[in-house]
């Protein structure tokens, strides 16, 4: 029986899905090392707290992928809330002041729950390019012969 | 051979990656809406005063409606029967935007929509006021005559800006 050479299906599913593992890692990493620590830094803030925080909201308001604002489960709703609060009390000028905190802490752990995700999400879609590249290989080999 | 693998796998993911591309959900419906018809003496002149409160749902996460105008109507078997002009300057995502609405009207106005919400002339006379806290949908819609969406982060960071 006529053996039939797999490698280009082999090389295209290791090429897409390493791909996607880049691209995944590319933004969880981005959120994890740059996006997450300044968020951090504008919460930690002592001084013009108002003007700090809203900085940071702005920030949050962008939400990370793998968390996004459209859906959201019963534990979820306190996010949703916060939104509305938020986005009325920037949209209206108004102040917000340190008693505020926890609730943007609430969003940050949602966009870090997401990194998380994204991370472990780019792993996966590493391993299994890895597969991939292996069994392109030894496909190639094996016709080799 | 692996160029053409690429530019396949390339497509795959662009193919897939559409699939999350929404866009902004109207709202369809109004929230609540109560109704109240009362008579009033204006100039001598027998009137009718509507008091209507409602309100319109953004359901969106990231788009905030910026200058809704549009009409509200009242419909009997699929003809306004009166419409009320709104405008909302802004009903940012996940929000309400209340519509309350106060006008007054002549008899001949307003009594196709006494008759619709099952009164009369007399009775509401005698009562002084018609009140409804359920409108049936099928009695009660809007339509837009504009509306501009916005991202909410875009209104947001105008809105920081312009105080600094």
């Amino acid at each position: 029986m006529k053996k039939i050479d797999d490698s280009r299906i082999y090389l295209i599913a290791a090429v897409t899905t390493l791909v996607v593992g880049i691209v995944l890692g590319a933004i969880a990493f981005y959120s994890i090392l740059h996006v997450e620590p300044k968020v951090e830094a504008f919460l930690s803030a002592k001084d013009t707290i108002s003007t700090n925080y809203k900085r940071a909201y702005l920030i949050l308001r962008d939400p990370q992928v793998f968390a996004g604002y459209g859906y959201f489960d019963v534990e979820g709703v306190s996010v949703k809330n916060s939104l509305t609060f938020f986005d009325k009390r920037v949209y209206n000028g108004e102040e917000i002041d340190a008693n505020r905190k926890a609730y943007l802490e609430l969003l940050l752990d949602r966009r870090k729950k997401g990194s998380v995700l994204t991370r472990n999400t780019m792993v996966f879609f590493m391993v299994l390019s890895m597969v991939f590249w292996a069994l392109f290989i030894q496909e190639r080999r094996s016709f080799k012969q | 051979m692996i160029m053409k693998s690429i530019k396949t796998a390339l497509i795959v993911i662009l193919g897939s990656g559409l699939i999350f591309i929404g866009c902004a959900k109207m709202p369809a419906k109004l929230v609540s809406p109560t109704l109240k018809i009362e008579p009033v003496v204006k100039d001598n002149k027998e009137l009718f005063k509507l008091t209507l409160s409602t309100g319109i749902q953004n359901e969106n996460s990231d788009t905030a409606f910026i200058d809704m105008k549009g009409l509200i109507f009242f419909s009997d078997a699929g003809t306004h029967v009166l419409t009320i002009p709104f405008h909302l300057p802004v009903v940012l995502p996940f929000d309400t935007g209340i519509i309350e609405a106060e006008k007054t009207y002549s008899e001949s106005e307003i009594m196709p929509l006494v008759t619709l919400f099952g009164s009369d002339k007399e009775k509401l006379l005698n009562e002084k006021v018609l009140e409804r806290s359920f409108v049936d949908e099928k009695n009660i819609g809007f339509e837009l005559t504009g509306c501009e969406k916005k991202n909410i982060l875009d209104v947001l960071k105008d809105k920081v800006n312009e105080k600094n």
